[in-house]
């Protein structure tokens, strides 16, 4: 079904195209996002990669998977983005006039909310820490659930070498959350 | 501590032990020997918590909010504009090349038939010049034949009195066989 899109989408039909882009696109986000920490970016880092891979289709070869292709498009998106980086300021935190500025949520619950941001921003500064490929494996492993044949395809490593660098990238995490939650 | 008892400690404390561990890939056995270390190593304890605790965090992060109404719309659209783009520079290119063998065949071709005409163009050139000139000859001796009567009558007039009967040639040739005759007649007694 998936090959019959691909090919459909080799020879430029729209409608290819479109299902495509629809079933990949919030998997591409989520790697982007997770490695840029960024949503702005990562929107950005998004469509680039999928304009990226769907513009270059007659390179694919339709027999392979296409999820572990279209995520190394994406991750070496991120890595060159994060290598290209000079100043490291998140613009998602600033208003239409630059200025810093406080984003109301819509949770129905602020405490909540608050502790939602402080977990998800606690992992953010933990990821930050890694290299961009350590960042691209954990990102593999625990939210796109990928097993390491997928990952190997994804960032080119061989498994034990992703298990490797995976643990030492947990550890490095650990190392940071552990000092985090001593501060709390 | 006896020798075992460390070898054992020290594959407990390795990497490559920590990443089975980590992806459960222990035995029966072994996890037990495990959960006997562990009741009395400090260092394993810590951190054996820590990247519990870390595992967790990682799992239980939220995920990324959802991508904007009009994203696909805008991806599609950037899409076909790429892919349209992409076949213009094809064509360009595609045409580029292709006027490019055309013109260096067309040169190579008007160069091979630039020498056949040459050869042809002498040829006829040829034979016009030869045309020409014959055509030439007889114009000129049509319209002045009077410049090569004289030597006509000459001729003619050398070539009666040689050949005629009673020209200086038959004459002088009687006159040599009668002497001729006469020299060769019988002595008369």
């Amino acid at each position: 079904m998936e090959q019959d899109f691909l090919r459909l989408a080799q020879r430029g039909e729209e409608g290819a195209i479109n299902e495509l882009v629809e079933t990949y696109q919030q998997s591409v986000f989520n790697v982007c996002y997770r490695m840029l920490g960024q949503a702005t970016e990562a929107e950005d880092a998004t469509q680039e990669t999928l304009v990226k891979a769907l513009t270059n289709l007659h390179s694919y070869d339709v027999e392979r998977p296409f999820k572990p292709w279209l995520l190394r498009i994406a991750s070496n998106e991120c890595i060159d983005r994060i290598r290209r980086r000079k100043n490291p300021l998140s613009l998602d935190a600033l208003g239409e006039d630059g200025a810093w500025e406080w984003k109301q949520g819509d949770s129905p619950n602020p405490e909540a909310e608050i502790v939602h941001r402080e977990r998800r921003d606690e992992v953010r500064a933990a990821l930050d820490a890694l290299s961009p490929q350590d960042r691209a494996i954990v990102t593999l492993f625990y939210w796109e659930n990928l097993p390491y044949t997928e990952i190997e395809a994804v960032t080119g490593l061989s498994i034990s070498a992703i298990k490797s660098r995976l643990f030492r990238a947990r550890r490095t995490i650990a190392g940071l959350l552990m000092q985090e939650d001593a501060y709390v | 501590m006896s020798r075992e008892t460390q070898v054992l400690v020290s594959d407990l404390h390795s990497e490559a032990w920590w990443i089975r561990l980590m992806d459960d890939e222990v035995t029966a056995e072994e996890r037990v020997r495990w959960d006997a270390h562990l009741a009395h190593c400090t260092r394993c304890q810590e951190e054996w918590k820590a990247m519990i605790f870390a595992d967790a965090a990682l799992r239980a992060a939220p995920a990324p909010e959802a991508l904007p109404v009009g994203f696909t719309a805008a991806t599609v659209d950037r899409i076909k504009r790429q892919q349209r783009l992409r076949r213009l520079l094809a064509f360009v290119a595609g045409t580029f090349i292709v006027t490019l063998v055309a013109m260096l065949v067309l040169a190579l071709a008007g160069s091979a038939l630039g020498v056949v005409e040459q050869g042809f163009i002498a040829v006829v050139a040829g034979r016009q010049a030869l045309f020409r000139s014959v055509m030439h000859m007889v114009l000129v001796l049509f319209f002045g034949w009077q410049a090569i009567l004289p030597f006509v009558l000459g001729l003619l007039a050398v070539g009666y009195l040689l050949l005629m009967p009673n020209g200086l040639l038959f004459t002088a040739a009687l006159i040599w066989l009668s002497g001729h005759r006469r020299a060769m007649a019988p002595v008369r007694s």
